[in-house]
């Protein structure tokens, strides 16, 4: 323990700045503190079960250093890849900032509005720049062993690939620390995402948006990182052999099945929200649609990557096959009362039955059903139990 | 020189504080005021912490056009301030020395009247309440703010301290030309000294005492 002191100790005096040994403290070190769970898990699951547990065990102990090497090879030898780690990459800058902007809300950090926020802008986002090149420093590690991987393999254009979107995330994400901190605090919580030129109506229409946005960004990020690569990846797939349109169906399968967290959390928000939309002064039919401003929104990425590898007739179908899902998740998660455990034995069942339907090319079944059982749901719920107590 | 124009603040749907033209020339000012009359949010206001609807000018330069400017003009100390338990007294105030300067012999100066050059190296977790204010007051001195807005500055401090600050404050005035606002109870009254201009926030909005 003496050992840990030691190198603690070193790196803090390392830091001799005093405005990045406080950063330091306050940020990375706490970062790293809360999430070294998170860093063992992925260590043991990338590193040491998958390779060492399945081939390295198997192999002479001098030999298994290069195994590392291959891992890396992989990760820059093919794009899908490449997008999986820089979808990761994602994943943790936004999960650090998200870190960062939950620190700076503590009581403990205003002083950094009363000093820090002082200084010239450029001096600030400097000094961002450095924390979060500290947060990212194990993607950095790795991103310079692919790079020098890269280069002896002759993969160079994708080593700076990584390189490149690692920087564009990390300046990024220090310019949102740094808007942020300059920005005037509301002094209230639960202000809305969308807001500029946006009218009254129109926010309440994309109430769900703003949620999830404010409140389930990371869930949002993750099922999107999970939607587009996937997307991505067909259209690839798509360029060297036309996919068939069971195929597709399949895929949109997936990515519905990807939405179905963020529909239940959206649903249960709504729930607490608008307790009871059928006193509401609006059409019934109005009712029903409400949720799906927000999620015609969530899923236009979708639209315009499967725009961009099909025809569009199908595209639009495959889309709104998608959007079909997300209702359904939404009433099924009104209908169960927002049993997770219930609502995903419910969904196991029906994707089973879907998957069948979109192997015998019934498609259309589906996306039929799904808006009828929605219907119903919403109905049975909203209308045909006006005394129920919330 | 502080001017509020239009200024008022809500919190959601409630109003809390209505000033539409006031105006703090240089001095001392003692802002009195019941519990929840607004005090607190009107420093936090004036020093840039918190959002409002109008504007606050502060020497000629409107806050939230200038924010980052007017922020380095003023310095704040908190009701109950509350640091990260990690760092020690030492560090906050490199890190403030860094961000609003660094004045020759003030820290010198303003450790000795408060006494507060012993616990300065520990932990900030290791700090009672008094020593947290005193710490806090030293930030709020920390540079060459023109203005310095302190909440309740007299809460957890003996009386010794008590009078430390007040001798401070009265220096720091005359020497120095630094502008204050302090809050309090009127309860505290016994404490300070005589000839500040006395303010009251009532009914949502700021008077001169007794007007």
């Amino acid at each position: 323990m003496k050992g840990l002191d030691h190198i603690q100790q070193e790196m803090n005096n390392a830091v001799n700045h005093p405005i990045d040994r406080v950063f330091y403290r306050i940020f990375v070190q706490s970062f790293y503190k809360q999430h070294a769970g998170l860093f063992l898990f992925l260590f043991m699951l990338f590193f040491s079960s998958f390779f060492y547990i399945n081939y390295l065990g198997k192999m002479p102990a001098a030999e298994s250093f290069f195994w590392h090497f291959i891992l890396m090879i992989t990760v820059i030898s093919h794009q899908f890849m490449v997008m999986l780690f820089l979808g990761l990459a994602a994943f943790y800058s936004i999960k650090s900032m998200l870190f960062v902007w939950s620190v700076t809300r503590r009581p403990s950090s205003a002083f950094l509005l009363m000093s820090f926020a002082a200084l010239p802008w450029t001096v600030q986002w400097w000094a961002w720049l450095r924390m979060q090149l500290g947060l990212t420093a194990p993607l950095w590690l790795y991103a310079f062993c692919c790079l020098i991987v890269a280069g002896i393999y002759h993969h160079l254009l994708y080593g700076f690939v990584i390189i490149f979107f690692l920087l564009l995330f990390t300046v990024i994400i220090a310019c949102l620390n740094c808007a942020r901190l300059l920005k005037l605090k509301e002094g209230v919580s639960g202000q809305r995402f969308i807001h500029w030129r946006v009218n009254s109506g129109m926010q309440i229409r994309l109430l769900l948006i703003n949620y999830l946005l404010r409140k389930e960004l990371v869930a949002l990020v993750i099922t999107k990182v999970i939607s587009v690569t996937l997307l991505l990846v067909m259209r690839n797939w798509s360029m060297y052999e036309p996919l068939t349109p069971r195929e597709w169906m399949l895929a949109i399968l997936v990515i519905s099945v990807a939405h179905l967290l963020i529909s239940y959390k959206a649903a249960a928000f709504l729930s607490a929200a608008l307790p009871v939309p059928g006193n509401l002064p609006i059409k019934k039919l109005t009712g029903f649609l409400f949720p799906g401003w927000s999620y015609i929104l969530l899923l236009l990425p979708e639209l315009f990557l499967l725009l961009a590898a099909t025809s569009w007739t199908f595209s639009v179908y495959g889309w709104i096959m998608t959007l079909s899902f997300l209702w359904l998740f939404h009433y099924l998660s009104t209908g169960s009362d927002y049993s997770l455990t219930q609502l995903l034995k419910l969904c196991f069942l029906l994707l089973c039955a879907d998957y069948l339907l979109t192997l015998y090319q019934l498609s259309w079944v589906i996306l039929l059903f799904n808006f009828l059982v929605a219907y119903k749901l919403f109905h049975d719920q909203f209308h045909l139990k006006p005394q129920r107590v919330f | 020189m502080i001017e509020f124009c239009g200024y008022s603040k809500s919190f959601g749907q409630e109003p809390v504080l209505q000033i539409n033209n006031f105006c703090f020339e240089q001095g001392i000012y003692w802002l009195r005021g019941k519990n929840g009359s607004g005090k607190s949010t009107l420093l936090k206001s004036m020093a840039a912490l918190l959002s409002f609807d109008g504007d606050i000018i502060i020497h000629q330069k409107y806050l939230k056009k200038e924010t980052r400017l007017c922020r380095s003009w003023v310095g704040f100390g908190y009701a109950e301030p509350v640091f990260p338990t990690f760092l020690t007294g030492r560090d906050m105030i490199s890190f403030f020395q860094k961000t609003k300067g660094v004045v020759p012999g003030q820290l010198d100066m303003l450790s000795t009247a408060l006494e507060a050059g012993y616990f300065l190296n520990q932990q900030i977790g290791t700090y009672s309440s008094g020593m947290i204010k005193k710490l806090s007051l030293i930030l709020a001195f920390t540079g060459r703010p023109k203005w310095v807005l302190l909440d309740e500055p007299f809460n957890a401090l003996d009386g010794q301290a008590v009078t430390a600050l007040i001798n401070m404050i009265q220096q720091l005035h005359r020497e120095q030309g630094v502008q204050l606002v302090l809050s309090s109870h009127p309860q505290s009254q016994a404490m300070l000294p005589a000839g500040l201009t006395q303010l009251e926030i009532r009914n949502g909005s700021l008077h001169h005492y007794g007007s």
